[in-house]
């Protein structure tokens, strides 16, 4: 109905820039505006600038449903986001949630106590996110000596075309940190942190046994240098897992300017096989619902939405859960057929 | 005479803002090794000044193109003394990390743009010895642009002389797309242009590194080293231009790749205290440091052949001071470079920046395949893959230091592959030239490429024996348990298969017996294909005659 008033209005938006780096989506994944018409324009965005990449980062609201079609309306917007999204950086509502009920706990000194008491948890959490979109768009608004710019991040971030999901680890996470210089332990520390699971936006370990990872970016804030990240990259080597092809994969940034409150900070992604889980997840909630046909009608009265489009939409979050699988299994070459182990033979 | 720079993407750009600093900072030096001779001096300030920079009454403004496509890094290259007129920085976003961006869809933006102004910027200077290109090779503007405006360049100027400087990225990873790009782009430049000097950032990495002790090493630091290099070769010398010194190196126009090696490296902080060591032991650093990449084991130390040698001192010296009988042998070089083109050496009294003496050497030699495997370090893992087997990486790698892990896993893997494919070529040629499935020649390729851990059990043997025995042929001897476990496993297989219920081999089985095959045999020299069925030594298995007889 509003499609030639989107399109407008986001050409109007378009012929104001005299670069175009890209478009930054953000929506949730559970309501129906954000899932439906998000993805909707995303797909409008594909058509009419096949050249520009989308980024989208989305809220799944895995653990703390509210809504009862969720599990339908996520289903959904992530069939979309596969087909149509150059990145997807996804951020966990639990996730989030713990981190904020972390810094609650934590002890503070009366200034930001008083800060974090004037805040409300959902601005709280809103405020994570805001964190990560600033660090990610920093090597575009800042000068830096290694920059990076968003459309690299597809480049270096994507091997295939529809494993194209992200995962994010942000680090300090506090709202300001005692302002002391910061020395090579701290940052290490930093470092350090953005692997953690607590520090991920999403409840996926990417330092697990059970990952692979396929892409790194480090983008390094502040103080940061060219020899941090170096010792940086051989230890991540050591530590994860890769693929045979991806394990000098990595990319890395340098922005000179810190956020602020801080002297330095570190912003992880990667494009790891854990992420799998995630999909998992939005697929069996749909199943669940789905084979009981709870509440499809609902849907079926929307003109033009037909019963098939559920089972596509299983079918196609399956394939990528599958391609996911692929390359968990993929091994090195020339495995040997047959290595006998003493008198273990039974034929 | 005078050089004209174009400075491509990020990396071009402060590296060449920090070449142009360092070429700034040497004119204007007053330490007492460059002013000590007035007249010298001013004729070395006037020819530097003439060579990098259009001297107008305003100041100075440097001979050089900007070019990127964003614009965040330009805009910090106009705080300096000098100018930088030429910026061609459209904010167009980067090229994100993609040659083939670059090449085809950024170009077009800038390309027009930049032969004009290289136009205007040839134009102004009365003499050009060269143009000289910074770039990296790993990111999307350096290496897809330019190389583009490179062949552009070409087509347009097509005598002139263009020398590229190319910066290639660290090995352990800076982009994920740098090795695409890098092979692109130096491929591309590889025809197009006269002559390479490449820096490796690991290679410069360890040298500041060693330098900046007392602090953790920056990019700018990186850059301030290479502009260092480039400067002791491109500044003034005596009688030569920078064309005529490069050129002297690549007398081959196959072989354009060339590298710096420079000594003394000293701590900038530290220059006053310390004292620069004379020519004689500055010469063998740099000979060093040009004949060992590897610095782990010299037994695999690659053999370096060089093409070419030029020798460049900055700094008094008297005539007879140096000694370069060390780059003078005959077998290090190859064999078609005459005697009198080995090493040049150049001289230029007056010194450099703050350094009293200062040496650096241009060579042309076959170490930048140091990447690729030796004989030495091939034989090596041949041995110790002997030893270990496939699977235990940990020790190969101690055992062959040169290499990483990911290297050894790599070229594992690729032998392997290769083995595979070769495997799989036989097969399938001698399965198709004769009707029958080469059971036999399967087995005997699994006995020759299979591997196995067991020492026991000399699996291979049993292969090949299985082989010959479907051949028909007279089989090697087993031996102690490998006999036994043979000899298990056939009884067994042929126990197992008489159990089921195979109506249509009964003929087959029936005449099955348990082979004894640890009695000893006598082969004969010729085999009668008759005589086989009726000898239990060459039959052991008594196959029936029908089943044996070639089916023609």
């Amino acid at each position: 109905m509003f499609e030639t008033t989107i399109l407008t209005s986001i050409k109007k938006a378009v012929e104001k820039c005299d670069s175009l780096h890209g478009f930054l989506l953000m929506f949730s994944t559970g309501g129906g505006t954000g899932s439906g018409l998000g993805t909707y324009i995303l797909k409008l965005l594909e058509d009419n600038y096949p050249n520009i990449d989308r980024f989208v980062i989305c809220v799944y609201p895995t653990g703390t449903e509210d809504v009862i079609t969720c599990p339908y309306n996520m289903a959904l917007a992530t069939k979309e986001l596969i087909k149509h999204a150059s990145c997807v950086v996804p951020v966990e509502n639990r996730a989030l949630l713990d981190i904020v009920n972390r810094q609650a706990n934590n002890k503070h000194s009366v200034d930001t106590m008083n800060f974090i008491a004037k805040c409300k948890p959902f601005q709280d959490m809103n405020s994570i996110i805001v964190n990560l979109l600033l660090n990610l768009t920093s090597g575009s608004r800042f000068s830096g000596s290694l920059n990076v710019d968003l459309n690299e991040i597809s480049t270096n971030m994507v091997p295939f075309p529809n494993l194209q999901f992200l995962a994010a680890g942000l680090s300090p996470l506090t709202v300001s940190s005692d302002l002391v210089k910061s020395n090579k332990q701290i940052r290490e520390e930093i470092f350090l942190q953005t692997l953690q699971k607590n520090n991920q936006l999403l409840k996926i370990n990417v330092t697990g046994p059970k990952s692979i990872i396929l892409g790194t970016t480090l983008i390094g804030r502040g103080d940061f240098n060219i020899s941090d990240m170096r010792t940086y990259i051989q230890r991540l080597q050591k530590k994860t897992c890769f693929t045979s092809w991806s394990a000098r994969a990595m990319k890395i940034g340098l922005c000179d300017v810190p956020p602020i409150g801080h002297h330095a900070a570190m912003l992880s992604l990667f494009n790891t096989t854990s992420m799998s889980t995630l999909l998992k997840t939005v697929n069996s909630q749909l199943m669940r619902l789905y084979n009981r046909k709870a509440h499809t009608h609902h849907y079926l009265q929307v003109p033009g939405f037909e019963d098939y489009f559920f089972e596509e939409c299983s079918e196609i979050i399956t394939s990528s859960i599958q391609s996911y699988r692929d390359i968990e299994e993929l091994k090195p070459f020339g495995i040997p057929r047959l290595t006998p182990v003493g008198s273990d033979i039974s034929l | 005479m005078s050089n004209i720079t174009l400075q491509f993407g990020q990396c071009g750009n402060q590296v060449g803002q920090a070449l142009y600093s360092c070429v700034y900072e040497d004119i204007k030096s007053k330490n007492e090794c460059c002013v000590s001779n007035k007249r010298l001096n001013n004729e070395y300030i006037k020819e530097s000044q003439n060579m990098w920079f259009h001297v107008k009454q305003s100041g100075l403004e440097a001979r050089s193109l900007l070019i990127d496509t964003e614009q965040k890094v330009i805009h910090q290259a106009n705080n300096k003394p000098y100018k930088f007129k030429n910026v061609i920085a459209g904010s167009y976003g980067g090229s994100a990390n993609n040659w083939a961006f670059g090449y085809t869809s950024r170009c077009l933006l800038v390309a027009s743009d930049i032969m004009e102004r290289l136009r205007h910027e040839i134009e102004k200077c009365d003499f050009i010895t060269c143009l000289l290109n910074i770039l990296s090779s790993s990111g999307g503007t350096g290496s897809g642009v330019g190389s583009r405006i490179i062949e552009l360049m070409r087509e347009e100027y097509p005598s002139k002389f263009i020398t590229n400087i190319i910066v290639l990225p660290f090995q352990k990873g800076d982009i994920v797309t740098q090795n695409y790009n890098t092979l692109l782009t130096l491929s591309k430049l590889y025809d197009v242009t006269d002559n390479t000097i490449l820096f490796e950032n690991d290679k410069i990495y360890d040298i500041t590194r060693k330098l900046t002790s007392d602090r953790e090493v920056r990019l700018s630091d990186l850059n301030q080293l290479i502009a260092q290099q480039l400067a002791s070769i491109a500044q003034p010398l005596n009688d030569v231009t920078f064309s005529q010194v490069v050129s002297r190196v690549t007398t081959h126009p196959s072989y354009n790749f060339i590298q710096i090696r420079s000594a003394p490296h000293l701590n900038v902080a530290h220059l006053n205290y310390e004292l620069i060591p004379n020519w004689s032991i500055l010469t063998n650093q740099v000979f060093k440091s040009s004949k060992t990449d590897v610095l782990v084991n010299p037994r695999l130390c690659k053999k370096i052949r060089y093409i070419g040698n030029v020798v460049v001192t900055r700094g008094y010296m008297t005539s007879n001071e140096i000694d370069l009988k060390r780059f003078k042998e005959k077998s290090m070089y190859v064999s078609w470079v005459p005697e009198t083109e080995r090493v040049l050496h150049y001289g230029q009294q007056r010194g450099i920046l703050n350094y009293q003496r200062f040496i650096s050497l241009l060579t042309n030699n076959n170490s930048i395949l140091s990447g690729s495997w030796t004989d030495i370090e091939k034989q090596l893992l041949l041995e110790t893959l002997q030893k270990y087997g496939v699977n235990n990486i940990q020790k190969i790698a101690e055992a062959v230091p040169s290499k990483s892990i990911f290297d050894i896993r790599s070229i594992i893997s690729k032998y392997q592959c290769m083995a595979q494919r070769a495997m799989a070529e036989t097969c399938s040629s001698t399965a198709s030239s004769s009707s029958e499935a080469p059971v036999d020649i399967v087995l005997k390729y699994i006995a020759l490429f299979d591997y196995r851990t067991d020492k026991q059990i000399n699996l291979e043997d049993c292969y090949m024996v299985l082989s010959d025995l479907t051949k028909g042929d007279p089989s090697k001897q087993l031996e102690g348990k490998t006999a036994q476990f043979f000899h298990e496993c056939f009884t067994k297989l042929a126990r197992s298969v008489k159990e089921d219920d195979h109506s249509k081999k009964e003929v087959f089985l029936d005449s099955l017996e348990p082979a004894n095959l640890s009695t000893t045999r006598t082969y004969r020299a010729k085999v009668d294909r008759n005589g086989i069925l009726s000898d239990t030594n060459l039959n052991p298995c008594k196959v029936p005659a029908n089943l044996l007889m070639d089916k023609k």
